[in-house]
């Protein structure tokens, strides 16, 4: 029909206007800035040591909060789709939690219980140990925000494909731990990937509940979104810019492993 | 071996699934529970296999009681519905499962595994996928996963409620003959009654929780035990009459309190008037089958259903529209026990 064919150039010509303007614009702008001043000016803004060390801080807080995201996510996950119990649908509420409340606000909750002042603090201090402040705080704060991606990946799948597979493989005498490994695992494992992809992106991207929690401690506390945020106030905008193009870069590597895993997931299926 | 289901009772909230069965299953015997949806056929099925916990009651395998054991160690064969197949393993992994999460031998369990695939006839589709094979071959490769580690027990719940008719047919058959040859005692959930009275040695007839019957196909079908029995058997047709010395008469006032129940092929035909005979018409003959099925209807407007041999069908020249009359050969009439 032809009236369609107009319809849908005409919808992709507002798509592409829009991403042109909020996504394709901003990008190229941050390239040029980032290499205005020269890719030696680039490159030390990079290896600048507080650069490295933003860098590695968020690699510790991915390799400290993923896995504990993956092992609570996979429990969450499977305790809302097998079992009933009372209190699910408030569970389920407060898994959408970190969702709905600005991250400003989850960094707040961190400093109120484990901030000097707060519940936990002076129990936690006395026993020689700091939470704010210092990575641990962050590990917390970047947990409580990325929570849940992994058990909204896995739950749906988890429920669409129900349990009857799970009864079979118990008829035939497995136990437990080898029902999760034989037949839940390799039934949840796209969804488990997807989510743990996601989250990474989130984990390193994070800044207004690591914001409150870090202190801003340059050198010590900062991640690479404090780092580009306190380049860009000191006046620095082309050491910011050349610092965003690390997280644009990783921005852009997990957003082609998310096509290849669908792709092989798609594939696994035919 | 042989099962004893002692008084069991299941309550899901407020709702009685079973309600103080009580019947025993010997060495070898294939069992159909038979019932309505809802007649909590399934649970006492899963029951037995441990899925579920009796509210009370005992099931004994062997004289022992297993009631608090729980599944894995009860060394049963379960069969679903839905066939339930590990959809990222091939046909030989599934049937291989059991073994492997027991620790069999690799060698062993390859031995064991084609064993099985010649018996349900699916060598050639060893390395397929749960999704590549037709909905018989799925349940046969169920069948052989639940086979694979010698169970002591066969349970089905409604392995064929999934399939065509045709292939229902023949899956059946198949099944009774695989019983015969491996003597595995069997316990099998349907809702049909002629797929129960085909494969099975015995049939316990369940409703809304009790047994209403058990018995040999031929028993519940010549004796049945209730009215529900009789009417879940087939359809049946119902009168309002009276017994006079041993003989049913049936009167078209419905104020007469005893019920008759007559089946559609224990009516007497007839193109002239007789005594005692009631006037009908015929509304609809299904003739495509050798019993011919015709619809009637009496003068006093109740829908009644007759079956009569196609030859008899021929000669009578039956036709949709024609008045003919009928009387019982056979009914019966379950107020006080009292059958005729």
């Amino acid at each position: 029909m032809k009236s369609s064919k107009l319809v849908k150039f005409f919808l992709i010509g507002i798509m592409i206007l829009f991403l042109g303007i909020f996504v394709v614009l901003p990008m190229i702008s941050l390239l040029v800035n980032a290499f205005k001043e020269g890719l030696k000016v680039y490159f030390n803004a990079i290896v600048h040591p507080e650069t490295l060390h933003a860098l590695q801080l968020n690699l510790i807080v991915a390799v400290f909060s993923i896995p504990l995201n993956l092992f609570f996510g996979v429990v969450c996950a499977i305790l809302i789709s097998r079992f009933e119990f009372r209190a699910k649908n408030i569970l389920l509420t407060l898994i959408d939690l970190p969702f709905s409340v600005s991250a400003v606000i989850s960094g707040l909750i961190f400093i109120l219980v484990f901030g000097l002042d707060g519940w936990l603090g002076k129990w936690i201090e006395e026993k020689g140990f700091q939470v704010i402040f210092a990575t641990p705080g962050i590990v917390l704060a970047t947990i409580f925000v990325t929570f849940p991606f992994i058990v909204r990946e896995v739950l749906p799948v988890l429920e669409a494909s129900g349990d009857e597979e799970e009864q079979a493989a118990f008829t035939l005498g497995a136990n437990s731990l080898q029902i999760f490994y034989y037949i839940t695992l390799p039934k949840i494992k796209w969804g488990l990937l997807y989510g743990v992809i996601l989250s990474t992106a989130r984990v390193m991207g994070e800044y207004g509940a690591v914001s409150l929690v870090s202190g801003h401690i340059s050198g010590l506390t900062d991640t690479l979104p404090l780092r580009i945020d306190k380049l860009y106030n000191e006046y620095q905008v082309t050491s910011a810019f050349a610092v965003s193009t690390i997280l644009v870069g990783f921005a852009f590597v997990t957003l082609m492993l998310k096509l290849f895993i669908e792709q092989l997931k798609r594939k696994s299926h035919s | 071996m042989s099962i004893e289901i002692i008084n069991i009772t299941k309550k899901f909230n407020s709702h009685l699934a079973l309600e103080g069965v009580s019947f025993t299953v010997e060495e070898g015997e294939l069992i159909s529970l038979l019932g309505p949806s809802g007649s909590g056929k399934t649970t006492l099925l899963r029951i037995l296999a441990g899925l579920e916990t009796p509210d009370s009651g005992e099931v004994l395998f062997s004289k022992q009681n297993i009631t608090s054991i729980p599944v894995m160690e009860r060394n049963i064969g379960f069969v679903f519905q839905h066939y339930a197949l590990f959809r990222h393993m091939t046909v030989e992994e599934n049937i291989g499962f059991s073994l492997k999460v027991k620790g069999v031998p690799k060698k062993e369990r390859a031995k064991r595994v084609n064993e099985l695939l010649e018996l349900v006839q699916l060598s050639s589709l060893s390395k397929r996928y749960p999704t590549q094979l037709s909905g018989g071959q799925k349940q046969r490769v169920a069948l052989a996963r639940a086979l694979a580690s010698f169970p002591k027990v066969l349970l089905l719940d409604e392995p064929f409620g999934a399939l065509d008719a045709n292939v229902r047919k023949d899956l059946r058959r198949w099944l009774r003959n695989l019983h015969k040859e491996i003597k595995v005692t069997s316990i099998m959930v349907t809702h049909d009654q002629e797929e129960a009275f085909e494969v099975s040695d015995r049939v316990v007839i369940l409703n809304h929780g009790k047994l209403e019957q058990i018995g040999t196909p031929d028993e519940i079908f010549h004796h049945p035990a209730s009215p529900f029995v009789m009417k879940f058997l087939g359809n049946v047709n119902i009168f309002h009459g009276r017994i006079e010395s041993g003989q049913a008469k049936l009167s078209l006032e419905s104020s007469s309190s005893t019920q008759l129940y007559i089946r559609p092929h224990d009516w007497e035909i007839s193109l002239q008037k007789e005594e005692d005979f009631i006037e009908s018409t015929i509304e609809y003959i299904n003739a495509a089958s050798s019993v011919v099925k015709i619809d009637l209807k009496t003068t006093n407007h109740q829908d009644l259903q007759v079956d009569i041999p196609y030859e008899k069908y021929k000669d009578m020249n039956l036709k949709k529209g024609m008045v003919v009359y009928l009387k019982p050969k056979e009914a019966r009439v379950f107020v006080e026990d009292y059958v005729i």
